[in-house]
């Protein structure tokens, strides 16, 4: 690649996926001595100030971030966790990606179906289409789903 | 402040780019999805693409904690229900309604929306106040009152000119509240009181009697 | 004795009203937006049809809601006719002003605002209901 990828943001989201895209995303920057920055985005519904205490939902962000620091020291890669509170994934992860100055984004995608119909959902595609960095898209096998 | 405003047309877009800009929080919401989609590669994610007047859509919105609703789409039916829903069903404590055609005004707020904006009659207000000689300027609208603070200036020619108020006659239901001379002496308001040439008047009126006052002060037809 | 009758919006439901009425000797008008609409009608001395906008009082004026007895608001759109029927109410006092509404949160709203509605959705629950039932 001719670009040196250093700064790579992960969403995570409690999913068997994240420890996939966290190593993942670490391959891609610790030949460059770079950095990993995992966020947990709590989705505040529009009846709460943005600002809102979210106990629940920070506890459980918290013991994510705390396993994703985890796999990512395995693979001796340089880590930062951080809790954002945002009315949307998307936009949110837009939004660090370009504050953060990344070049990449690694996001996972488990295989899901609507309404009879696999679907890869909104976030995806909103930030292949938005995205000022390069998107990584881990889509899951279709079999994890069925073993569960 | 916590603000919803229902439509993204013109006037609902560049309200809203105004109001994010004065850091209010908004939400917008827009039935047509097209339109949404276009006003949120703008302004980010405070469009919901859904039915303002849909009490559910409104509840996923916010609006229980809502503090202004401004509907703003082109039908004058869609902002009537938009404000009794919100007034009604949310307790917002305050709803203004964008209606195009002026006779709803008044039966808007006996329905309960607090403030409405007739685009045609807004027009016509800047119409008047491009008249020569005398125009009616509209200085203030009375929050909770149907009358609002108008200023005209007395011109040459008035048959205001040297007659004392209460020979005069001020239609039924407008007030006098200053008058200023051309000097900057402001008048003592009475029945004695002689309205001279260059005169400012300060009035209270409602919106009707508007052009019978002018009428009384200018002698304009 | 007969009544005059105003009927907003010449859909499936307007029509049948409509039609029902004027057999039982009422006179009807009639208004719809789009004329194409009015196909679903067959002239009769009783019944009037008029294209014209519902929500503009004007309109409703031009077309005699000052005189009629009873105002019913059929659209298919639940704001036109909430704007009409409150209009027909308060603007123009017609002594009976039934109105449809679709959706059950707004109907129960309109409700407690003294408008006598209808829930088509509501309705047509109702009668499935009752024929399982059977």
């Amino acid at each position: 690649m001719a670009d040196q990828l250093k700064t790579a943001l992960v969403p995570v989201t409690g999913s068997p996926l994240d420890e996939f895209t966290v190593g993942l995303a670490c391959d891609l920057v610790k030949h460059h001595k770079g950095t990993v920055h995992v966020v947990y985005v709590i989705e505040v519904s529009r009846q709460l100030p943005l600002d809102a205490e979210v106990p629940f939902e920070s506890t459980r962000g918290e013991r994510i971030l705390v396993q994703m620091e985890k796999v990512a020291k395995s693979h001796k890669c340089k880590v930062e966790g951080e809790i954002l509170q945002a009315r949307s994934l998307g936009p949110a992860v837009v939004d660090e990606a370009a504050l953060r100055n990344a070049d990449v984004v690694v996001v996972g995608s488990p295989y899901q179906e609507h309404f009879g119909a696999p679907t890869i959902g909104d976030v995806v595609p909103y930030l292949l289409k938005y995205s000022p960095c390069r998107v990584v898209v881990y889509r899951d096998a279709q079999a994890r789903m069925e073993s569960k | 402040m916590f603000v919803i405003v229902v439509g993204c047309g013109k006037i609902g877009y560049q309200l809203s780019r105004a109001l994010l800009a004065a850091d209010h929080e908004v939400v917008i919401l827009e039935r047509d999805s097209h339109r949404a989609a276009r006003a949120a590669e703008e302004l980010g994610s405070v469009i919901i693409s859904s039915d303002g007047t849909e009490p559910t859509v409104l509840t996923e919105a916010g609006a229980s904690r809502c503090q202004l609703l401004i509907a703003t789409t082109g039908q004058d039916a869609t902002n009537l229900v938009a404000c009794q829903v919100a007034k009604r069903s949310f307790r917002v404590p305050q709803t203004i309604a964008v209606v195009t055609d002026p006779d709803h005004v008044a039966l808007f707020k006996q329905l309960g929306v607090d403030v409405t904006i007739s685009t045609t009659e807004l027009i016509l207000s800047h119409i008047e106040e491009e008249m020569p000689g005398g125009p009616l300027v509209h200085l203030l609208p009375i929050q909770g009152a149907a009358s609002g603070i108008v200023c005209v200036r007395v011109p040459a020619g008035s048959p205001a000119i040297g007659r004392s108020l209460a020979v005069m006659g001020l239609p039924v239901g407008t007030s006098l509240a200053a008058v200023v001379a051309k000097n900057g002496e402001i008048k003592s308001i009475g029945p004695d009181l002689l309205l001279e040439q260059d005169d400012e008047v300060v009035a209270i009126t409602p919106p009707d009697k508007e052009t019978l006052l002018w009428r009384a002060l200018t002698g304009g037809a | 004795m007969p009544r005059n009758v105003m009927i907003l919006g010449c859909g499936r439901v307007g029509a049948m009203v409509a039609k029902a009425l004027a057999a039982e000797g009422d006179d009807v008008i009639v208004i719809d937006r789009d004329a194409d609409n009015f196909r679903r009608l067959a002239e009769a001395p009783n019944l009037r049809m008029i294209v014209a906008d519902g929500t503009s009082s004007e309109e409703l004026r031009r077309c005699g809601i000052e005189g009629v007895d009873a105002f019913i608001s059929l659209t298919a759109q639940d704001t036109v006719n909430a704007l009409a029927a409150q209009m027909a109410q308060l603007s123009f006092g017609v002594a009976s002003v039934v109105c449809r509404i679709n959706d059950p949160i707004r109907r129960a709203m309109y409700d407690e605002l003294g408008l006598r509605t209808v829930s088509p959705p509501q309705v047509m629950t109702d009668l499935v209901l009752e024929a399982l039932g059977s």
